[in-house]
C-alpha cells in the first residue's frame, strides 16, 4: 500500500514537472517563431517561409522564391479598417519601385470574395495570397493588423511597421532594405 | 430491421398530414420563409429594408384569407416581383438549422469566441452570410462545410468527430473511466486493508485462573 502512495505522488510530481517544461518550451519557441516579436526585441530575424494559394492569380506563392529581392509582405483583411486606408499607399509604392521590390499582400481570416473585391476597388494589381485560418499570420505576430514587413536582400527582416502604414514609414523601410 | 421501419411509418403518418396542411393553409411567415428577397439577401420573412416589401406581405395574406395554396401565392408573388423575389423549395421547418445554433457552433475567426459572442465586423459578415445560406435551404453541415472551406477547420468551435480529432471526445471520457477505476481499486485497497483483525489467541489456563482471582479480588475489595 505504502509502495503504491509513493509511486503515486512520484508520477504525480512527474507529471507537474512535464507540463512545466511543455509550458517553457512553447513559450520560448512561440517567442522565437514569432517574427514581429522577436524583430522588436532586436535580433536577426529571418522571415517564417510560406507556400499560399494566389488570391489575384492562379496557383501558389512561396515567398522564399523571392529570395535576393526586398521584399514587402503587408498581412491585411477586407473587413479590417485601417488596411482599406493604407492599400492605396502599397500600389503607389509597388508602381513607384517596379522590379526592385516585390510586394505581397497576405489576405487573412477573410471571405476570398470580400477580398476579391476589395482588391478590385482599390486597384491592387500585385500578387496576394490567402491565409483563411491565419496560420502564417501567427508565425508574423497574429492579429491585430495590418502589420508590414520589409525582407532585405540578405533575407533578413529590416524592418517592420504594426498598425496602418504611412508613406513616409513605408519608403524609409524599403529603402533601408535596399541600402543593406 | 422491423422496429425501424415502423418507426419511419409512424413518422409518415404524422409528417405527411403537417406537411398536407402547411401546403394547404399556410400560415403568412411560412409563405414569407419560403420567398427570398433577392434585394435583401434574406427571406421576406426577414426582410424590412425595401419598399416593395409590405405590398407583397399583403398580397400574401390576402390570398391566404382567399384560401389560395401556399405553393399557388409563392408562385404568384415570383412573378409579380421577378427579378427581386424568388421560390425556395418548401422544407419541414424542423429541418431548417437556426441563426442561433449556428452561431453557437462556429467561432469568430478574429476574436478567439464563438459567432453569438461577437460583434466584429467579420462576424456581423458570417452571420449574414448564414442567413442567406439559411433562407436558401442549406443544410446545417452544408452551412459548416462552407465555412471551413473559406476559413479552415478551426472555424468549427468542436473538432469533427472523425480522424485525429476523435481523440479530443474520446480522451476525457476514457481518461473519467480510467480516473474511476484507480479510484475504485483504491477504495476497494483501503476497505480490505481495515477488516477486522482476527480474535487474539486464548489464554493458557494457569493465566486465566489468575486473571479470574484478580477480578475476584478486586471485586470484594
Amino acid at each position: 500500500m505504502r509502495r503504491l502512495k509513493v509511486a503515486g505522488q512520484v508520477a504525480s510530481v512527474g507529471l507537474v514537472g512535464a507540463l512545466l517544461v511543455l509550458l517553457v518550451w512553447k513559450v520560448v519557441q512561440n517567442d522565437r517563431t514569432n517574427v514581429a516579436s522577436s524583430f522588436t526585441k532586436g535580433h536577426v530575424t529571418k522571415p517564417v517561409d510560406f507556400d499560399l494559394s494566389r488570391l489575384n492569380g492562379n496557383g501558389k506563392l512561396q515567398l522564399s522564391s523571392l529570395r535576393g529581392k526586398v521584399v514587402v509582405v503587408n498581412f491585411w483583411a477586407s473587413w479590417c479598417e485601417p488596411c482599406k486606408s493604407e492599400a492605396p499607399r502599397f500600389q503607389q509604392a509597388f508602381k513607384r519601385y517596379g522590379n526592385r521590390v516585390a510586394f505581397v499582400g497576405v489576405d487573412t481570416a477573410d471571405y476570398s470574395s470580400d477580398a476579391g473585391r476589395f482588391l478590385s476597388r482599390y486597384g491592387v494589381t500585385y500578387p496576394n495570397v490567402r491565409d483563411p485560418d491565419r496560420t502564417v499570420l501567427g508565425k508574423y505576430g497574429g492579429l491585430p493588423i495590418p502589420r508590414t514587413f520589409v525582407i532585405s536582400p540578405n533575407w533578413q527582416v529590416s524592418g517592420y511597421i504594426f498598425g496602418e502604414a504611412r508613406s513616409e514609414e513605408l519608403d524609409s523601410a524599403i529603402q533601408k532594405a535596399l541600402g543593406a | 430491421m422491423r422496429r425501424a421501419a415502423v418507426a419511419v411509418a409512424l413518422l409518415a403518418l404524422v409528417a405527411v398530414p403537417v406537411a398536407r396542411a402547411s401546403e394547404d393553409h399556410p400560415t403568412s411567415m411560412e409563405v414569407q420563409q419560403e420567398l427570398f428577397c433577392d434585394d435583401c439577401q434574406t427571406t421576406l420573412a426577414d426582410a424590412s429594408s425595401v419598399s416593395w416589401t409590405p405590398a407583397a406581405i399583403h398580397q400574401i395574406n390576402q390570398m391566404i384569407s382567399e384560401g389560395y395554396r401556399k405553393s399557388q401565392i409563392k408562385s404568384a408573388l415570383a412573378k409579380k416581383y421577378v427579378g427581386h423575389l424568388r421560390e425556395l423549395p418548401a422544407k419541414p421547418a424542423s429541418n431548417r438549422p437556426s441563426l442561433s445554433d449556428l452561431e453557437g457552433e462556429i467561432m469568430c475567426p478574429v476574436c478567439s469566441t464563438t459567432l453569438d459572442q461577437s460583434d466584429s465586423p467579420i462576424a456581423q459578415r458570417m452571420k449574414a452570410d448564414i442567413s442567406r445560406r439559411i433562407a436558401a435551404g442549406q443544410s446545417k453541415q452544408e452551412i459548416k462545410d462552407a465555412m471551413v472551406a473559406e476559413f479552415g477547420q478551426q472555424i468549427l468551435a468542436a473538432p469533427p468527430k472523425k480522424g485525429f480529432n476523435l481523440l479530443a471526445w474520446v480522451l476525457p471520457i476514457v481518461l473519467l473511466l480510467g480516473g474511476a477505476l484507480v479510484l475504485g481499486l483504491l477504495a476497494w485497497r483501503w476497505s480490505h486493508a481495515r477488516e477486522p483483525s482476527p480474535p487474539a489467541a486464548r489464554l493458557s489456563p494457569a493465566l486465566e485462573r489468575r486473571v479470574d482471582e484478580e477480578l475476584a479480588r478486586f471485586d470484594e475489595g
